[in-house]
């Protein structure tokens, strides 16, 4: 009974004076809004990297020309055409190769003419990146040996060049001055952040290296390990065949370097926890403050209704009850700010979500945790003011003025 | 039989590194439903011993039985239960809540006492009627003149049946036609056989009681019984 009375007081006296109140949860409010746009935006970024790495295979490895730590210069050894070929030889482990030689060439169609990636490869990239045939076909194991001058454009390569890539099929085009047919078209993959493949031209690996970029140093060499060895196993196999060929004595550090991508995975993570304890540092901050801000309005709150606590206490009110009620009232002015804060922070996150194109998710126990926290909050910090109210005098605060 | 009996009863406050003697040593009764009026100049200790018939505040020396109960060596939370079952307060400016309605505000002090909210609807209706203001019961009190609010609060001091009605200069804010109403329902509650104390510091109000102690120096100078007609 004594309990409903204090609720509604409580909101009786936030409501009297409502601006006062509101501004006084301000900071609770911003304490809540970035638990919860934290917890949001965290779990939606760790599910973007989870499937983004899923979607390259965690399998891949990647090994690429050493560029030379510090002073200490190694020698830019390049990654060569028969370095995939020795890995492609050894037999320990069945892997798949893949070199790549990339450049950025302009391609002319007609009157149009585009700067364009141009990615060389084997047959096996196809299946290695995921990506599939929308039209016509990729190239094949013959068409490299022979050097045949084809190509397979991405997607969007046609509507640069203001037509359509499936009308490009079967089309000549000049690249760098070379002239390719268009044999096929890759299905939309969107952009992966630091490339887009639907703006890539792909050509066979052997004509990139004889009649387009004229050299037989590859920029990476992606090797797909099967699932039976750890990538661990397959970087040690990648170095002991790299080594041997690149003649590294023992003792000598590598002039090649091999990419793990849990390895990438590793720092997104830490980047991820990084920004989800600044995230958390402000929101400790803000709810300190804004503990801080209720206690000190509460605190004004208990001089301004000394009479009233005087007259409650002279009409029976235990010390109990004069307790509660103000604590009550630090409490829910806490929750308010919790809920707005929750509000602010869920409408943050839908909105980051929206831009990023990630899923929508807020765990309702972060709700509750946060509106819970910020309860809590109110009491550590309300506990004071009305321990001041209870204990007034009843005849000095009934002639209070 | 007596409601109240106090024994030389003494309070000094610690004002600074002074002591005051508010209190030097009272000892009177009152009767069960006697209409008594408490006088004195300000300073006197009047109010001091106001608080402390009040249950507002403990005596420093001498005891205080109130219904054959020993109060003075209670305090805190045990001074509030006994304020809140037997005494009813008026006070000279109302102390009403202003944002509760005059029903909510006569069911107060059931709610301390922890009355169900069906007998606190009843028992609040009833307290406004007998002060006739039955009609308004949902009214704020700054919908209600003084002398209405004046009313709410003589109900909200009957509300629990109280051994005794206590009012502080209760006609100090009115104009002296709605004082003079209030008077009528203190006379009224009287002859229902309602014990009240009435503190003032005016001869003409003083005169409606039965019976005048003058407090001075925080002494009983006088305590006159007015002769029955």
């Amino acid at each position: 009974m004594v309990l409903q009375e204090s609720i509604s007081t409580a909101v009786d006296s936030i409501r009297a004076n409502l601006l006062r109140s509101l501004l006084t949860t301000i900071a609770i409010v911003i304490g809540t809004a970035s638990v919860i746009a934290m917890v949001g935006i965290g779990s939606s970024a760790q599910r973007a990297i989870d499937d983004s790495i899923t979607n390259l295979s965690a399998r891949t490895l990647s090994v690429y020309p050493s560029r030379g730590r510090g002073s200490q210069k190694i020698s830019a050894a390049p990654l060569s055409i028969s370095d995939a070929d020795a890995l492609i030889k050894d037999k320990e482990i069945n892997w798949r190769v893949s070199p790549e030689i990339r450049g950025s060439k302009s391609l002319k169609y007609k009157n149009e003419s585009i700067s364009i990636s141009v990615i060389g490869a084997r047959e096996s990239y196809l299946s290695i990146q995921g990506y599939e045939i929308d039209q016509g076909a990729f190239f094949t194991e013959r068409d490299d040996l022979a050097r045949k001058r084809v190509a397979i454009i991405g997607s969007s390569v046609g509507t640069e060049l203001k037509t359509s890539s499936k009308a490009l099929v079967g089309q000549d085009i000049d690249l760098g001055g070379v002239t390719f047919k268009i044999i096929g078209v890759t299905k939309s993959e969107g952009s992966s952040g630091w490339s887009n493949p639907d703006e890539q031209i792909y050509i066979p690996l052997l004509t990139a290296s004889d009649r387009v970029f004229g050299r037989d140093r590859v920029d990476s060499i992606r090797v797909e390990v099967p699932n039976t060895y750890s990538p661990e196993e397959a970087m040690i196999s990648i170095e002991r065949v790299l080594r041997r060929e690149h003649d590294i004595g023992p003792g000598e550090e590598n002039n090649f370097r091999i990419n793990d991508w849990s390895q990438f995975t590793d720092l997104q993570k830490q980047a991820t926890a990084i920004f989800s304890a600044l995230l958390i540092g402000i929101a400790g901050i803000s709810l300190m403050v804004g503990g801080i801000g209720v206690m000190n309005i509460m605190l004004v709150s208990v001089t301004e209704r000394t009479r009233e606590i005087g007259l409650r206490k002279a009409l029976g009110a235990t010390q109990q009850a004069i307790l509660l009620q103000f604590i009550i009232e630090a409490v829910t002015l806490c929750i308010i700010g919790g809920i707005i804060g929750v509000i602010f922070g869920s409408s943050l996150y839908f909105l980051v979500t929206v831009f990023q194109d990630w899923v929508f998710t807020i765990p309702f126990s972060a709700i509750l945790g946060s509106v819970m926290f910020s309860a809590c909050v109110g009491l550590f910090f309300g506990i004071w003011p009305a321990r001041k109210a209870a204990q007034l005098e009843p005849a000095v605060a009934l002639r209070y003025e | 039989m007596n409601v109240i009996d106090v024994k030389n009863i003494t309070k000094h406050y610690l004002l600074g590194t002074q002591t005051v003697e508010a209190l030097r040593g009272v000892s009177f009764g009152i009767e069960q439903g006697e209409f008594i009026a408490i006088m004195g100049p300000s300073g006197s200790g009047k109010s001091t011993l106001m608080n402390i018939i009040g249950c507002l505040d403990s005596p420093t020396d001498g005891t205080y039985h109130l219904n054959n109960q020993e109060v003075s060596t209670l305090e805190g939370d045990e001074l509030a239960g006994i304020r809140n079952k037997e005494i009813g307060f008026v006070f000279q400016n109302f102390h009403l809540l202003a944002r509760n309605s005059a029903l909510d505000n006569v069911m107060l002090p059931l709610k301390y006492a922890g009355v169900d909210k069906a007998d606190q609807l009843k028992r609040g209706k009833d307290a406004l009627s007998q002060v006739g203001l039955d009609s308004r019961m949902d009214h704020q009190p700054s919908e209600l003149s003084g002398g209405q609010q004046q009313r709410v609060a003589i109900a909200r001091a009957l509300v629990n049946n109280p051994s005794i009605l206590f009012a502080d200069e209760p006609t100090g804010n009115l104009d002296s036609q709605t004082g003079h109403d209030v008077m009528q329902l203190f006379h009224n509650l009287h002859q229902q056989g309602q014990t009240i104390i009435l503190i003032t510091h005016e001869n003409e109000v003083a005169a409606e009681a039965q019976r005048t102690i003058f407090i001075k120096d925080g002494l009983i100078e006088s305590d006159i019984r007015k002769e029955k007609l």
